[in-house]
């Protein structure tokens, strides 16, 4: 069970993940539909999310711009990319994020995703 | 060149005969005399000689001289004086109607008949130069590019008549002085001069772009080609070619302004159906998570879910092949192997018993390519499943190199059920054929081409079974070999 925290501009993914990591019993702590609202958001936490599932493509920062300051705030953040954008999975990877789920992906690769970063942990 | 015509022209009849004799004598024809200047000139208009034997002193008004002047002015005849006299001032005289020797009486045969062969050769010589000159001058002129010579300061001592046109310069400013830093916009003029000298101290430029200047100030780009002019081995000054580009230019921006906006919907249709297509795959994938979901009706989610990622894969060959032509493909040496591997590894997961023999092994084979060397076999071998009914799917991949040895030739062999011989020139052109009504949805073979092609290589598509298509199909690519 993790402390989850997704950020992408498409209001109907949040409702997706939510659905699908509540179901296997993990917490959405929180959503942010940019990266200046992400950034505003891990500030204002108490208790930072042990996750973060990151779009790339938002209006304004990109996710590999939002990934890099919200290392740089919680530096133990384990972050996940979800994006259609493979080519800049590099970057993404550079950046600090763990790794990269190309989508559209099916839900069991979200998962198990999940289930590595906590055993990781 | 015997047989060559010759006019005398000579006033005293003696030694006129005499001339006659002794040319006949020589082998050359003497068409006709004349006694005085006047005579000369007509007979040179109605005998059309070959050559001229003038003297000097006529009996007349005028002499030897003006008739070669006139002459010369007139037909271009070859001239060689005749003369007892040999004082300076006529030989001065004589030097301004350019004759081709001057003889002075008495003289001996010898030297007369090689004086005659010389100055024919000679003017045979300058004839085939004049036209050889009036030719590249009207080409120069007929051309719609300005054509332009500068001395060794830039100085422009030649333009053509499209040079006039295009720089609205006229006749007067060209007299009075122009350089062809002067025809060069402010911002490029450094460069220019850098150039410049570089040409005149004999290098060769081409393809050199600079923002042209024309007399009113307005400006267009242009390509300038040019080379040294070398006289008596010395770089005296630059010649060039000047082709304005402006349409080029452009056509190109439309076609990058064209470009850009394919690739932004490309761009924006795929991140938004990309969206789509996983909230609608994922809720698909839970339903078929749920427990309690009645299994009869699985195989209908199943369904739509395969459809879903079909329309997403059809999303990304589009943006692969839109990347695809607006890259360059940047090429190196790589190992075919390791691409074929995993591309054999994706197709052996699909639903179908997969067998895929290959003879090609680590570290051997080596074309000039690069990473999209894997879609290539992914979608050969993808293709090959998909189309292939039968329990066990049989594919064999063959390498052998080309005749010539500078290729590779890769055989994807299968047993599917084969490709009409009205499709196997077209099944590769989704795009050239677009506007007809599309058959099938797939881009996999468009895009396999436009790999193939960037790489130096080509592709076609065989019956395995020469002649009977139900046969299967045999895919056929030549590779460059990587060195």
């Amino acid at each position: 069970m993790a402390a989850i925290f997704i950020v992408d501009d498409e209001p109907m993914l949040h409702e997706l993940y939510g659905d699908i990591l509540e179901m296997s019993g993990h917490d959405i702590v929180a959503n942010a539909y940019d990266g200046d609202e992400a950034v505003e958001i891990l500030k204002t936490m108490d208790e930072p999310p042990e996750i973060v599932i990151m779009d790339h493509r938002m209006p304004g920062k990109d996710g590999i711009e939002t990934t890099k300051e919200l290392l740089a705030i919680h530096p133990n953040l384990k972050i996940v990319f979800a994006s259609a954008d493979k080519a800049v999975k590099d970057d993404a990877l550079a950046a600090g994020a763990r790794d990269f789920l190309s989508k559209p992906f099916p839900v069991s690769d979200l998962l198990l995703e999940i289930e590595e970063l906590i055993e990781a942990m | 060149m015997r047989e060559a015509k010759i006019l005398i022209v000579e006033d005293e009849a003696v030694v006129a005969e005499n001339l006659a004799m002794v040319i006949t004598d020589g082998g050359y024809d003497v068409v006709g005399r004349a006694d005085s200047a006047d005579a000369a000139v007509n007979a040179a208009s109605e005998l059309n000689p070959d050559l001229i034997l003038m003297d000097i002193v006529l009996s007349g008004q005028k002499n030897g001289i003006d008739a070669s002047h006139e002459i010369k002015e007139k037909f271009d005849i070859p001239v060689i004086f005749l003369t007892a006299y040999s004082d300076l001032k006529l030989v001065d005289k004589a030097k301004s109607t350019e004759p081709y020797a001057y003889i002075v009486k008495p003289f001996q045969e010898g030297q007369l008949f090689a004086s005659i062969e010389m100055a024919l050769y000679k003017s045979q010589i300058e004839k085939k130069l004049k036209e050889s000159e009036a030719k590249f001058r009207d080409l120069t002129e007929l051309l719609p590019q300005t054509v332009f010579e500068t001395d060794e300061q830039g100085n422009l001592t030649f333009a053509n008549h499209a040079g006039f046109n295009c720089f609205n310069y006229t006749r007067d400013d060209f007299d009075e002085g122009l350089t062809v830093i002067q025809m060069i916009s402010s911002e490029d003029r450094d460069r220019a001069k850098k150039n410049i000298e570089k040409v005149i101290k004999g290098e060769h430029l081409h393809d050199i772009e600079y923002l042209m200047r024309r007399k009113d100030g307005s400006t267009f780009s242009a390509i300038i080609y040019s080379t040294p002019i070398i006289h008596e081995n010395k770089h005296v000054g630059l010649r060039g070619v000047l082709i304005d580009i402006t349409g080029r230019k452009q056509a190109e921006k439309r076609i990058k302004d064209e470009y850009r906006r394919a690739e932004f919907y490309i761009d924006l249709m795929s991140h938004d159906i990309n969206n789509a297509s996983q909230v609608a795959s994922g809720y698909l994938d839970l339903l078929l998570q749920t427990p309690e979901f009645p299994t009869k009706f699985r195989k209908h989610v199943e369904i739509a879910l395969n459809h879903v990622k079909k329309s997403a894969n059809i999303i990304s060959d589009v943006k692969t092949l839109s990347e695809l032509q607006s890259g360059e493909a940047e090429l190196a040496r790589i190992d075919i192997y390791p691409a074929l591997a995993s591309a054999v590894e994706t197709a052996i997961s699909q639903p179908a018993n997969v067998e895929i023999n290959s003879d090609i092994t680590e570290g051997r084979y080596f074309i000039h390519g690069n990473t999209m060397l894997f879609s290539i076999f992914s979608n050969l071998l993808t293709n090959a499943v998909k189309f292939d009914q039968h329990k066990i799917v049989k594919i064999d991949v063959n390498i052998s190199p080309s005749d010539d040895d500078r290729y590779w030739k890769l055989e994807v062999k299968d047993r599917g059920r084969g490709i009409g011989d009205h499709y196997k020139e077209i099944i590769f052109n989704r795009l050239e054929r677009a506007g007809e009504s599309a058959q099938g949805t797939g881009l996999g073979l468009t895009i396999v081409k436009y790999i193939v092609e960037s790489y130096g290589g080509s592709i076609k598509v065989e019956d395995r079974v020469s002649g009977d298509r139900t046969m299967g199909s045999n895919f056929v690519m030549r590779l460059p070999k990587g060195v």
